[in-house]
């Protein structure tokens, strides 16, 4: 019976990648908590939750376990759908969605109208993570990275200097795919 | 004429902070329970938050208005005639109040605390809003978003009160107060809960491509692979009739009728409101700068760019709502 609740030598191997991946992970939330300590009296858990959640652009989940006492975190492998189902609420989305959703610095409804968030569960739980996140006013740089502080002003601009890049060649590819779009349908239209 | 003052909404400290620094010139909150009509987990203020919130504000020149707007438990007015005593210590610059006696009792107890009344009143014509005025002092009156704008100028020369308009944010169809499609199936309502469709009762899950929501355990929309989802009230569900699938109550659109700006000016409208305590900061402060950018637009004779605004809207889709009533 031991054997059988225990994971073997070759799954511990396969779950390895991930649970390296969780250390600075660990460690980003550890930062965050003591820097917002507000956070987890905002969610009023008594007892603890747990929440997974999937990157749709990594290869594992996060699985968070909350209460207003403390918080942990775990990486899983995504295959694990007895995880998924052992949980109280999973979200799922793209990586700089979710960031965006821990920063605050998205909208989160018109993410979720948009179906780049979704999520599935007790959606009590869901809300409220979302509403103490916003509160929290994380600052990605300060407060997940362990960097000197004078490092963070110029980190910032270089960042936000990508960002505007990256934004303008989507909006040029934006234009492009419109275009396609408009040259493929005008057939039908006329037809 | 004087330039719109603008009620933006805060769910949380760090909301308040942005919309402040947004350009707000008031900001609305609640506090962390069914005494108002946005009591969602994870939101709202207590009373240490509410105290740091307005001397934040205060200091910035923007006042802090206090939603006490649910009705107070038969037998049980305790907890809300508390949230008026707290506003008042805390130095609230007003309270917003939808029962008679709730209003009473600030009236009696802290005469010199500013009272609205809330759009939960439902008071919709002139001889209401005047009675409100005589019996419990009110200072100002937020209108339901079931009137036109001839109707709403009519009553704000009527009364001696000030008038508020809400302006963008969510619709509601029906006359606030008096809904009771919530509580039909989740046995909660805005009214006396604070929630309409409590987070508890709301499920969303996928069935393949399609993303289904439910509340109370009844299915009550299914949003298609490309299709935007909306927010889960019953309201904005959509109900196959005929054999057809449908929104019957009302579509899931926003309302946006900051287009209307000059006219509600000059209709003697004093405030305009945007709704929105559950939403975030980046929303917030979005919404708020391009209706900031809007009034004083406004102020200075010329037309409030509406472009800003168009992306914000619920589902893509706005409405100026009764406002401009187009149909009989």
């Amino acid at each position: 019976m031991a054997s059988q609740s225990r994971p073997g030598s070759v799954e511990m191997m396969a779950d390895l990648p991930a649970r390296l991946a969780g250390l600075p992970l660990e460690a980003m939330l550890a930062r965050s908590l003591s820097r917002h300590p507000g956070l987890l009296a905002r969610l009023g858990w008594s007892e603890p939750r747990t929440v997974l959640v999937e990157p749709r652009d990594l290869p594992f989940a996060i699985l968070i376990r909350c209460s207003r006492e403390g918080a942990a975190l775990r990486t899983v492998r995504k295959a694990g759908a007895a995880v998924a189902a052992g949980v109280d609420a999973r979200i799922r989305g793209a990586l700089p969605d979710l960031l965006a959703l821990v920063s605050g610095g998205g909208d989160g409804d018109a993410q979720f109208f948009a179906r780049r968030l979704a999520f599935d569960g007790d959606t009590e739980i869901v809300l409220a993570l979302r509403n103490a996140l916003e509160d929290a006013d994380i600052d990605p740089l300060a407060d997940l990275l362990p960097l000197p502080a004078a490092a963070v002003p110029p980190l910032r601009t270089l960042l936000a200097s990508l960002a505007r890049a990256s934004g303008r060649i989507a909006d040029r590819l934006g234009v492009l795919e419109r275009l396609l779009e408009g040259l493929a349908a005008a057939p039908g239209e006329e037809g | 004429m004087d330039r719109l003052e603008i009620v933006c909404p805060a769910g949380t400290p760090a909301a308040l902070r942005t919309a402040v620094a947004a350009g707000a010139d008031s900001v609305y909150v609640g506090f962390r329970n069914e005494t108002n009509a946005r009591n969602f987990p994870g939101l709202n203020f207590d009373y240490e938050e509410l105290v740091a919130g307005i001397a934040f504000a205060h200091d910035h020149g923007v006042k802090v208005l206090l939603a006490i707007n649910t009705y107070p438990r038969a037998g049980d007015p305790g907890p809300w005639q508390q949230a008026v005593d707290d506003a008042a210590r805390a130095g609230a610059d007003a309270v917003i109040l939808a029962d008679p006696g709730l209003l009473a009792y600030a009236q009696r107890t802290h005469p010199d605390l500013r009272r609205h009344l809330s759009v939960q009143a439902s008071a919709s014509n002139a001889t209401a809003i005047a009675w409100y005025r005589r019996r419990f002092g009110i200072r100002r009156v937020v209108l339901p978003r079931v009137l036109t704008l001839p109707q709403i100028a009519a009553i704000a020369r009527a009364v001696d009160v000030e008038t508020e308009v809400f302006v963008f944010g969510g619709l509601c169809v029906m006359a606030e107060g008096r809904c009771l499609l919530s509580s039909y199936v989740t046995g909660e309502s805005p009214n006396m809960n604070g929630v309409c469709s409590p987070a508890s009762a709301v499920r969303y899950h996928e069935e393949g491509d399609t993303l289904v929501s439910t509340l109370g355990g009844l299915t009550i929309n299914r949003f298609g692979p490309r299709e935007k989802a909306g927010y889960p009230t019953l309201c904005k569900g959509r109900f196959v009739a005929r054999g057809e699938a449908a929104y019957l109550f009302e579509e899931p659109t926003s309302l946006n009728a900051v287009g209307m700006l000059p006219d509600l000016a000059a209709a003697g409208v004093r405030a305009i409101k945007i709704e929105g305590r559950q939403r975030g900061r980046a929303y917030i402060a979005r919404v708020i700068g391009a209706v900031r950018a809007a009034v004083d637009a406004v102020a200075a004779g010329e037309p409030p760019d509406m472009t800003a605004l168009h992306a914000l809207s619920e589902g893509g889709r706005e409405t100026v709502g009764v406002y401009r009533k187009g149909w009989r």
